[in-house]
């Protein structure tokens, strides 16, 4: 398992990340999740000994990442895929590694395998690599000493998206035979779908972490609702004397509410509901909001961020009207 | 695996000796580093082939020792780019990354490559010794009533040598510092081939220095090791400080910036 506690790193008067503390569990995928910026890169490279931490400590499995005899055979990292000679072939960078870790040539062979690299393409140069095969190869790399935890930045970063589903199958079942994995990402659709757990991140702080549900339930305000009926402009009349915040969307109409609280204004209207369901609280509203205060085109009221390790708080704020989000997931919208 | 903690019974330090063999093959993967290679390899074996056939040409006279004076010093500024090349590309490339996640022991990887370095030099010393030896034997069978052996094993075995891994061990430590390619590999040459004349002319202008220039002529301090240890104390203080100055200054900045590098 890999521990942070109290983690900061600053850079003269800038601090990338600020009294940062979470806990990755074996048999979990742990998803941290933020802006560009946020401080994810920051974080892992302190945990593989990497950046020097200004202070705050990291432990994986209860030791410093630089006190792991041969630590590529128990912690697989990939940090960035573009970080290795271009002159090589990729095969060639896992027989080096291969080497280092003192593992025999075959295993090459069997990464490059799992990771679905052509005997052809495994002998071009990296140079000639798109980037969706070098995170493949670097997968293959963080991969090569079967390390029970791993440490991914952004690793479906390029990957198309039979790709990411791959990648996605493979964590499950890493994570399944009692692996760690803790892996980043800016894009909430990708670590929604794998990490059993997340850590969002935002301004070198952490503003939310737990499990999806956990992350949802303490985001009550933000939740929508989807509507059509046979009368949306009643209806939109009715709940915006509710007091609640209603806009167009398709052929009916968004509230910033409850599917009850939108059903019983619909009653009280007397206007017949054709279809209601919940907009689902978007994980991704929750997260622009979380993480507004960093975002580089936010706009509006923002919350302050949270001290570490804070949870939701019982009411978040709003977003306004017009607030950029897109369209969130619409309910069991993936499987 | 499941466990909270890491079961470290399988695992030991990695050993020096493997991370010697991984730099070693890190120096002729890519392309860049086997033409380097090649090129000095071929370098060193056309320039004793020159001689070869001047000497056959004019009928004159010729010994093993004579085939390797004006190529080693071509192997001198030639062989200190290979260690060079081991430091910087790491960082140009930007795969320190990847070799320092494996290796944490930042000071461990550094011993490897400064061992590698000093094969490599090693090794056109070796390869310069046995191009001469054929060159020599050929010119033997071509005219043997003008050609001696006169081996100077002082030089074969400690002067050549000596004189090649000090001079790779400077490449490699202005590499330390500053873990960039044409940085080093320019003041390399610039200091290598430049600093007489320039100490000379600082001495002009300032006659107080002039003292000082025999303990900084780096050239001719390593260079007088070719000819074996010094005899003298003030030799061998002239030599240390040199080395002091040149080397083990650059080399402990250079790895107290490495240690502390943030590596991206």
């Amino acid at each position: 398992m890999i521990a942070v506690e109290r983690l900061t790193k600053s850079y003269g008067g800038f601090t990338a990340v600020d009294d940062v503390s979470f806990v990755c569990h074996p048999g979990r995928v742990t998803g941290f999740l933020g802006p560009n910026g946020a401080g994810k890169t920051t974080t892992m490279r302190v945990m593989v000994g990497l950046t020097p931490a200004t202070s705050g400590e990291v432990t994986i499995g209860g030791l410093r990442y630089r006190d792991i005899p041969n630590p590529g055979r128990h912690v697989g990292v990939l940090l960035d895929a573009s970080a290795q000679h271009d002159g090589r072939s990729g095969r060639e960078i896992l027989a080096l590694g291969a080497q280092t870790m003192g593992l025999p040539a075959a295993r090459v062979d069997e990464m490059l395998e799992l990771v679905g690299l052509s005997r052809e393409e495994s002998r071009r140069r990296l140079r000639n690599y798109s980037l969706g095969m070098k995170q493949r190869l670097g997968i293959a790399h963080a991969l090569l000493g079967d390390p029970s935890v791993l440490i991914l930045d952004e690793p479906a970063n390029g990957l198309d998206p039979a790709g990411i589903r791959w990648m996605r199958g493979l964590l499950k079942g890493y994570a399944a035979r009692g692996g760690t994995v803790l892996l980043s990402s800016h894009l909430l659709n990708e670590v929604e779908l794998i990490a059993d757990e997340m850590i969002l991140i935002g301004h070198g702080r952490i503003v939310a972490q737990g499990d999806k549900k956990t992350l949802l339930a303490g985001a009550q305000g933000a939740a929508t609702a989807l509507v059509t009926s046979l009368d949306n402009a009643a209806l939109a009349t009715a709940l915006a004397q509710r007091g609640l915040l209603v806009e167009p969307m398709g052929e009916g109409l968004r509230v910033n509410a409850p599917t009850d609280e939108v059903g019983r204004a619909a009653l009280a209207a007397g206007v017949v509901l054709t279809d209601l369901r919940s907009g689902g609280v978007g994980l991704e509203d929750l997260f622009l909001e979380l993480t507004s205060a960093t975002q580089r085109d936010a706009r509006g009221a923002v919350p302050p961020p949270m001290p570490h390790g804070a949870h939701l708080p019982p009411v978040a704020p709003m977003p306004p009207v017009d607030h950029p989000s897109p369209p969130s997931h619409p309910h069991g919208g993936h499987r | 695996m499941s466990t909270a903690t890491l079961d470290l019974s399988g695992t030991r330090p990695t050993p020096l000796r493997r991370l010697v063999l991984v730099e070693l093959r890190k120096s002729y993967d890519t392309r860049a580093g086997f033409w380097l290679l090649f090129t000095i390899a071929l370098l060193i074996t056309l320039i004793e082939l020159v001689t070869l056939i001047a000497v056959n040409a004019q009928d004159a006279l010729m010994d093993f020792t004579a085939f390797t004076g004006s190529v080693f010093f071509v192997c001198l500024v030639l062989a200190p780019l290979l260690g060079i090349m081991l430091v910087t590309t790491e960082w140009s490339q930007r795969s320190a990354m990847v070799t320092f996640a494996l290796e944490p022991e930042r000071l461990k990887v550094l011993a490897a490559k400064l061992v590698t370095a000093v094969l490599l030099g090693l090794a056109t010393v070796v390869l310069m010794f046995a191009v001469a030896t054929v060159c020599t034997a050929i010119c033997e069978v071509l005219q043997p009533e003008l050609t001696q052996w006169a081996v100077e094993w002082q030089f074969l075995l400690v002067g050549a040598p000596l004189t090649l891994t000090v001079t790779m061990l400077f490449g490699f430590a202005l590499a330390c510092l500053f873990l960039n390619t044409p940085a080093s590999i320019v003041s390399f040459l610039l200091i290598w081939l430049t600093s007489l004349p320039v100490l000379g002319v600082i001495a002009g202008l300032i006659p107080a220095f002039e003292d000082a220039v025999p303990w900084l002529a780096v050239q001719i301090n390593v260079l007088e090791l070719s000819d074996g240890f010094p005899g003298s104390a003030s030799e061998w203080g002239q030599l240390l400080v040199t080395l002091l100055v040149w080397i083990v200054v650059p080399l402990g900045l250079g790895a107290w910036r490495i240690l502390r590098a943030e590596v991206k």
